[in-house]
């Protein structure tokens, strides 16, 4: 500081209150890099997303600035966009439940069978690409487990063996979907579920609690919101994922991320806006989904978190 | 309560055998497949077995060399990236408190919970529009902001188990912020930094979407070559092409698990504190 009154007007400023905050808050900046990178691509991209979803365009003769989510106003979209977010649910409740189930087994026997752990890990390496064909290979027709089906006399022809690739129900691709997201949610509440059951258990013998009811009080109750977050992790992700309804479901499902993917790719340029569209409601879909969960939450919080 | 019945004992225990089958079972198939090119049903084996396959996915043809030194370059930057603006964040995130650090938290986990289709279908328009970026980063960037949120949490959850009384005790000594940083944050980080890294390069290197996206589907990683295969059903070559992915993976396991055991016999070495060992131990 040079001349006098900057060095009074800096020191009167180190004493207001907005600089020893400021001083306080230096490592926060720490955080700016990587927020700055989520708001400008993740963020940024999805509004420019949707400013390329909004442009007219004249190429195809229409001036409507809409025009692309018009195009999905018809059944076959509302038939697909119940499809996709019918099977999304139903993975991410299954992969919930029998993630809680497995973690806590686990959780239980954690020093006895540590190499259980190993199993359970192995999938998440995997990428759904190669789980979706893997499952394949098992549940076809003409798979290993038909194979195996028939040497035990369980049934004398293929078409005997339950369709279980694309078929009516999607049975397939929630298998190998769970085949990925149980690990996930394993891994997921698993260090939660130990640190838990450790800093409660004593408590819990004390007061002459068994390991269920430990379970049953103390640790779901404080587990839901984690748990629930996990299921919504899966949710969103099973409904914008691509590569197992590409190669297990029924093209005539028209799941909404592989009919997106068909627009984006194969049928030209001024057909992308459709593209994004598409995707856009899934992602709506996702956010109301998740304001709805903490909505609950909020209110199961004020009820005392009483679980049953 | 009436639980003594043998239901109770058995019933988890059936559960948790036909899970594991269900998780490993798969793999038999694969590995079969890969050793022949004819397998008619009903045979549980093959009557001829062939390297066929596997002298396909070697040759120039094949472009497993091509795909495996893609998708490892782009794990990498992925990784280099996560690192930089990653383990900062989590580290202010565990430590400070803040008005609205929740929005700042939602918002780094976000693309965790909303599909990110469409955010990468933006990033790529404008990826376009700037021309500058090599390839390789683009689709790095897309990939960052995949598995950002599972490092940051990874690295976020640690910090919060370390806790912060070391670190005061060694600041109360005179130590400065980045001596705190490198001699007592980043030995009690190394498991969940490990875990992180970990998910990172997997993850990326599983990506298929987003990499079509952001390079156009000109960047031929190992899932944009195996892709084709598998959709139009040539089991014997997806099953090789499955297996060669495997083994690296495989490899980066076998790394960590090993680190990991390095890492916490030291700790048990030089007698560290129960609930750091704790701490550390959780994660693996």
């Amino acid at each position: 500081m040079s001349n006098g009154w900057n060095g009074v007007g800096w020191r009167m400023w180190q004493n207001t209150k907005k600089f020893l905050q400021l001083n306080r808050y230096k490592g926060l900046l720490a955080i700016l890099p990587a927020l700055l990178f989520m708001l400008i691509f993740f963020i940024g991209g999805l509004f420019h997303s949707i400013s390329l979803s909004l442009q007219s365009q004249p190429l195809i003769g229409t001036t409507d600035r809409f025009w692309a989510y018009n195009e999905l106003l018809n059944p076959a979209f509302y038939r697909s966009l119940g499809v996709t977010v019918g099977l999304a649910a139903a993975t991410a409740i299954l992969s919930g439940v029998m993630g809680l189930l497995v973690a806590l087994f686990l959780a239980e026997r954690r020093r006895k069978w540590k190499w259980l752990q190993i199993i359970f890990q192995l999938p998440i390496g995997i990428p759904h690409l190669l789980s979706a064909y893997l499952l394949m290979q098992v549940l076809m027709q003409s798979g290993w487990l038909a194979r195996i089906a028939f040497h035990l006399g369980l049934v004398d022809s293929f078409e005997a063996f339950p369709v279980l690739i694309h078929d009516d129900w999607g049975i397939g691709v929630i298998l190998a979907y769970l085949w990925k997201e149980v690990p996930f949610m394993v891994l997921f509440i698993y260090p939660f579920i130990v640190k838990l059951i450790e800093d409660w258990q004593e408590t819990a013998q004390v007061l002459g609690g068994t390991f269920s009811q430990t379970v049953s009080w103390v640790v779901v109750p404080i587990l839901m919101p984690m748990w629930v977050g996990g299921m919504w992790i899966v949710f969103a992700f099973t409904l914008g994922s691509y590569e197992i309804p590409a190669l297990l479901a029924r093209t005539s499902f028209g799941v909404i991320p592989v009919i997106a993917f068909q627009e984006y790719s194969q049928f030209g340029l001024e057909r992308q806006p459709i593209a994004i569209a598409m995707n856009m409601v899934l992602s709506v879909i996702s956010f109301l989904a998740g304001c709805l969960l903490i909505y609950l939450q909020l209110r199961w919080y004020k009820k005392g978190r009483r679980v049953w | 309560m009436v639980k003594s019945s043998k239901g109770f004992r058995v019933l988890p225990i059936l559960f948790i055998i036909i899970m594991i089958l269900f998780l490993t079972l798969p793999f038999i198939p694969l590995v079969i497949w890969s050793l022949t090119k004819q397998w008619p049903w009903p045979l549980l084996l093959p009557e001829k077995w062939s390297l066929d396959s596997w002298n396909y996915l070697f040759s120039v043809s094949g472009r497993v060399g091509e795909g495996l030194l893609n998708s490892f370059l782009v794990a990498a930057i992925t990784l280099i990236g996560n690192i930089i603006i990653g383990i900062p964040a989590a580290r202010a995130l565990a430590k400070y408190e803040m008005k609205g650090k929740m929005i700042v938290f939602m918002i780094l986990l976000s693309p965790l919970f909303i599909p990110y289709t469409v955010s990468i279908m933006g990033m790529y328009d404008i990826a376009i529009r700037f021309n500058f970026l090599n390839q390789y980063v683009s689709v790095a960037f897309a990939h960052i902001l995949v598995t950002l949120p599972y490092f940051v949490a990874a690295i976020w959850f640690q910090f919060r188990l370390i806790g912060q009384s070391l670190q005061e005790a060694a600041s109360s000594l005179g130590a400065s912020e980045w001596k705190i940083f490198l001699w007592i944050e980043c030995p009690l980080l190394l498991p969940s930094f490990l875990l992180g890294s970990m998910l990172v390069i997997v993850i990326s290197l599983s990506q298929y979407l987003p990499t079509w996206i952001m390079s156009g589907g000109t960047l031929i990683t190992i899932p944009l070559v195996i892709f084709p295969f598998a959709s139009s059903g040539n089991s014997s070559l997806v099953s090789a092409y499955s297996l060669a992915f495997f083994g690296p993976i495989l490899v980066l396991l076998m790394v960590y698990y090993f680190l990991l055991r390095i890492n916490s016999r030291k700790n048990r070495r030089l007698g560290v504190s129960n609930r750091e060992a704790r701490a550390s131990n959780d994660t693996d």
